[in-house]
């Protein structure tokens, strides 16, 4: 591997480096905020609301656009 | 094949944790349904994220930063797997007329399903975790 290959792969690397960024974040926002609400839900011995599924479903809705969508 | 190995070192274990109080925490079903949903969420997220890269060249070597077209056909045939199964279950843990044993059998397949669209996206080094 040559040093201009190394140079290469680090300049794309920090091209993509916010999306992986947000991949990363939007992967523990999800855990988090969903183990906060369930939390709640437990401690207020509630199911969820018709509000919080729809959030929720929401979420999947649009990353499944993504991923399915060339 | 080229391969992104995403830096998602955090989440360890922490997938499997997740599973673990989703069974195990004292919730309801409906509960358990939404955490898995969440958890399932949190799987899909990096996964798109690596989708949303250019697709790979047919030449291309592992320090291409890009997504590979077998791995993309791959983690979409798993989440439609996936999401049958969370969809699944969310009708019938929201059916107030839905019996005990529809609900375990329901519960068991989302966990089962989202439990292995883990696996999938992990294969790939698109997740951390064991």
């Amino acid at each position: 591997m040559s040093i201009a290959q190394i140079v290469a792969f680090f300049t794309k690397l920090m091209d993509w480096a916010p999306l992986i960024q947000a991949g990363v974040e939007g992967a523990m926002e999800a855990f988090e905020d969903g183990l906060q609400k369930v939390k709640v839900m437990v401690a207020e011995e509630r199911d969820p609301t018709e509000q919080e599924w729809a959030e929720l479903n929401a979420k999947t809705a649009e990353l499944r656009n993504r991923l399915h969508t060339d | 094949m080229a391969r992104l190995r995403l830096p998602l070192g955090w989440s360890r274990g922490l997938f499997g944790a997740l599973l673990f109080l989703a069974a195990c925490a004292g919730q309801n079903p409906a509960q358990k349904v939404f955490e898995l949903t969440a958890v399932y969420n949190g799987v899909l997220n990096p996964v798109v994220e690596y989708e949303s890269l250019p697709r790979c060249p047919e030449n291309a070597d592992a320090l291409d930063v890009c997504s590979n077209p077998d791995v993309v056909r791959a983690v979409r045939k798993a989440d439609r797997v996936a999401f049958a199964a969370i969809n699944g279950a969310q009708a019938v843990v929201r059916n107030p007329s839905s019996s005990e044993d529809e609900v375990n059998l329901a519960l068991n397949a989302a966990e089962e399903a989202v439990i292995r669209f883990r696996q999938v996206a992990r294969s790939f080094n698109l997740v951390g975790g064991n």
